[in-house]
């Protein structure tokens, strides 16, 4: 089976790159505290999640398929967890802050989950926490004027001392998330 | 517009998230509602039987020079360490659900599968190696491989990635792994297009299967991975047979296997086993690769002649009270110069020794002598034996001496020896003692590997078990191995706890009897020990000390040729060498006066059978050469000696 270059057949794009990040500087630790705007607008700093482990993951919210699904997963986390009483948080921040407002990604994240909050920032502290978390995304305008991100699908898993414990590719099954977060849980 | 679109992607999510919730418990499909791989299934066919269907070797498994999440570079036959292996290609960021999120799905599995398979756990490694080292750096790595914690303890699953392009090149290369790099305008690689391959590598670096998608199956993989296991432990079983049948260095009547209900007899006719003298001069002069030369007293230096009338002695019934017991009917060529059927040693009519008898290989380099250590030099302990009442039982010195002198076929012997000196207490230890001194094996595979960098009968399990002799088990602070030799002994006595253990009459409850070949019964203790006598008391050096720090001490023994010895330790309580292993393993047997160097080791399986393998390695190139001397040697005999008078009485 080949894993087709894109879905999204890029080769009919014109690609304008706005961004296209995510290789840090050799040293530079992966993860860590960051600054942004939460979904009501107010300041969110990771460490106010301190004691939960935390779920983040990274897309827009027009975005058609990859983001939809990995939000769709991570909300039956939660809910598995929310259920048994855990602390287990959800973050979703776009690589879009241009149109992702606080007020639409509110509006976006309400439909999965209420432990799930939206972030979003100015470009430059987005590009900050691409860069913190290794994620590569890029801004394309095709000839039909549609504007996609490509944008890297893996979801970030952060422990109860905000430490990032471990990215799980995006296509692993439900299950195999409860029981990375299950095993933070306890610790 | 946007707010359009945005409505749109909702109602789209909206639909996609439905039915993710109806497959709660499968893995997401992709947005193109990709058909999920089998892999992700319950197999839809049944698996032949394990061992009975062939998998042909492929090609060799290709080395190359990865990088480990630790940071470390190393070779990648390395990585493999001695396994069977299941290799899988990935990149990290692989979102294709049938692509590398698969193969990490049913790697998984497996390893989750180790939990309750320790045949798995201990024999098969896992190994992800990402072709994506610009991403994968070793940090990316442990977060990766964090994502498979919770699949449990047991086993290995190991994640590396290559130090650079150049270096992955070759690799993917070597296992045609077609892989194309997709570079977005800015220079920075994107996605991968490549074939999902798994490859199922054996211990001898063949690559036994190669999976792609459809066959990629938790089911299918350890149905394959136990078959070949099946058929390698078949092989060795063969080999070892064969090894066995044809090998005079075993004994006549081989009973190894013998605890197998497919056991089948060995025993050789006596007169098909006949030997060949050998230049014992040539050997003492120039002592096999690994042994230090020939200690030789001032006194007693080695001649052919005085190692020929050694020889002569060693092997004659008539040194015993009753005319019936040699030295080597305790000291069996054939069994390592030991005795392999009894774990402690019976003398004459029948009467028990407290003690397993020692092998005389390489006795030459021993500074102590008996297992507790009563003697210092071969010329003075030859009297030990010839006296003790439950060995050759004779009653003194001097009736030794006057029976030899009586024996027509050594007139004028020992003055030919000994410059007219006749046969005395002095003339008969030296003689006894050159031959034993003679005795000097080595060259063994661990000798060829470790003294001249050749490899060729030195297995990857046999050094490792070397690793852990000479470190982490600390065999070596006992069984010395120096920078130029190795006699394989400090010379020492020492507490293992063997003694106390005997002494204090600490057993299980009950003892397994065998029968037959592969039936056992097991007998509650307090019957044998109502049909036998209790074992002699035996305090090990404080016999001869008295000091009471050296109870239940006893001399290092070499380790050389120590696979044909068996039984191990001075009571002869270990019937094999994974006996041993697990005796030190568990860390002797407690008590005040255990030495120091013994604790529990906390060895795995594996490590146990890598030093077991590392032990068979010490068997010396020259065994079969000594033992076929003594098949040679003259057997000196009151019956063959009437039927000689009687031969050559018609004559007269």
């Amino acid at each position: 089976m080949i894993n087709m270059l894109s879905k999204k057949s890029i080769a009919v794009l014109l690609v304008f790159i706005l961004a296209g990040l995510g290789v840090a500087q050799a040293g530079e630790k992966l993860g860590g505290n960051f600054l942004l705007t939460d979904h009501d607008n107010r300041p969110f700093e990771l460490s106010q999640l301190k004691g939960s482990v935390v779920l983040m993951f990274f897309g827009y919210a027009t975005c058609p398929d990859v983001c939809p699904m990995e939000l769709g997963k991570v909300s039956q986390i939660l809910k598995t967890f929310e259920s048994r009483g855990d602390d287990v948080k959800g973050l979703f921040v776009t690589v879009d802050p241009a149109r992702d407002s606080p007020q639409i990604l509110k509006g976006y994240t309400s439909y999965f989950s209420k432990q799930l909050t939206g972030l979003t920032g100015t470009r430059e502290q987005i590009n900050k926490v691409a860069r913190q978390y290794r994620v590569k995304y890029q801004i394309i305008q095709n000839e039909t004027d549609r504007i996609v991100v490509d944008h890297s699908s893996n979801l970030y898993v952060i422990d109860k001392n905000g430490d990032l414990e471990t990215m799980i590719p995006f296509g692993m099954s439900v299950p195999h998330v409860v029981n990375v977060v299950e095993w933070l849980v306890k610790k | 517009m946007y707010r359009l679109k945005s409505v749109l992607t909702r109602l789209f999510a909206i639909f996609f998230l439905q039915a993710v919730f109806l497959q709660a418990l499968m893995p997401v499909a992709n947005a193109d509602d990709i058909q999920l791989a089998p892999g992700y299934s319950k197999l839809a066919y049944d698996l032949p039987v394990v061992g009975t269907y062939k998998l042909p070797p492929l090609g060799k498994a290709a080395d190359g020079l990865v990088l480990k999440s630790s940071g470390e570079e190393q070779g990648l036959h390395e990585i493999y360490d001695g396994k069977y292996v299941l290799l899988s290609f990935i990149y990290s960021r692989c979102d294709d659900v049938n692509g590398c999120p698969l193969s990490s799905y049913v790697f998984n599995q497996i390893k989750t599968a180790m939990n309750d398979e320790p045949e798995l756990a201990d024999n098969l490694k896992l190994v992800s190696l990402s072709f994506d080292p610009e991403y994968d750096t070793a940090e990316v790595l442990k977060l990766y491989a964090n994502n498979f914690k919770y699949a449990g303890n047991q086993g290995e699953w190991q994640f590396v990635s290559t130090p650079s392009v150049e270096k992955l090149v070759p690799i993917l290369k070597s296992y045609n792994q077609d892989i194309q790099r997709e570079v977005s305008l800015n220079g920075n690689t994107d996605r991968y297009a490549h074939i999902l391959r798994v490859f199922l590598i054996d211990p001898e670096l063949r690559i036994r299967n190669i999976y792609s998608v459809a066959f990629l199956h938790k089911d299918l993989l350890i149905n394959d991975v136990k078959t070949i296991m099946l058929e390698q432990a078949a092989a060795s079983t063969a080999a070892a047979a064969k090894a066995v049948e044809f090998s005079i260095i075993r004994p006549g009547d081989d009973k190894t296997n013998y605890e197998t209900k497919d056991y089948v007899t060995r025993a050789q006719a006596v007169e098909l086993r006949s030997g060949k003298q050998t230049d014992f001069m040539s050997l003492v002069k120039k002592p096999p690769l690994g042994l230090p030369s020939v200690p030789e007293p001032v006194d007693n230096p080695l001649t052919k002649d005085k190692i020929a009338l050694g020889r002569k002695l060693f092997f004659d019934r008539r040194l015993s009270l009753n005319d019936t017991f040699s030295c080597a009917m305790c000291h069996v060529p054939d069994q390592g110069f030991s005795s392999n059927e009894l774990a402690t040693a019976v003398g004459i009519e029948g009467r028990s020794v407290r003690r397993n008898s020692p092998t005389i290989y390489n006795t030459a380099y021993a500074d102590v002598l008996f297992h507790d250590g009563r003697e210092f030099t071969l010329e003075q302990q030859i009297w030990g034996p010839l006296l003790a009442k439950n060995e050759m039982g004779n009653p003194s010195v001097g009736h030794v001496i006057k029976r030899i002198s009586e024996l027509s076929d050594y007139n004028g012997l020992f003055e030919q020896v000994f410059d007219g000196r006749p046969v005395s207490m002095d003339t008969l230890g030296k003689a006894f003692a050159s031959y034993q001194r003679a005795l000097i094996s080595a060259d063994s595979a661990f000798d060829r590997w470790y003294y001249a960098n050749d490899d060729t009968y030195m297995s990857e399990s046999s050094k490792r078990g070397f690793k852990l002799f000479t470190g982490e088990a600390a065999c070596s602070s006992c069984h010395r191995i120096e920078e130029s030799h190795a006699i394989f002994t400090d010379n020492l006595l020492h507490n293992t706890g063997v003694g106390y253990r005997e002494s204090m009459g600490i057993r299980a409850d009950t003892e397994r009897v065998q029968l037959a070949p592969g039936v056992y019964v097991d007998v509650d203790t307090k019957i044998i020990d109502k049909v036998g006598h209790a074992p002699a008391s035996d305090v090990g050096q404080y016999e001869v000390t008295e000091r009471p720090s050296d109870r239940w001490k006893y001399k290092t023994p070499s380790l050389r040729n120590v696979d044909l010895t068996a039984p191990y330790m001075h009571n002869g309580t270990l019937g094999s060498l994974m006996d041993v292993i697990e005796f030190y393993d568990r860390g002797g047997v407690e008590n005040l006066l255990l030495d120091k160097r013994i604790r529990p080791l906390g060895l795995t399986d594996k490590d146990k059978q890598d030093l077991v393998n590392f032990l068979k390695t010490l068997t010396g190139s020259n065994v079969e050469q000594l033992v076929s001397d003594a098949f040679a040697a003259p057997v000196g005999d009151v019956v063959s000696s009437q039927q000689k008078k009687a031969a050559g009485s018609p004559g007269k």
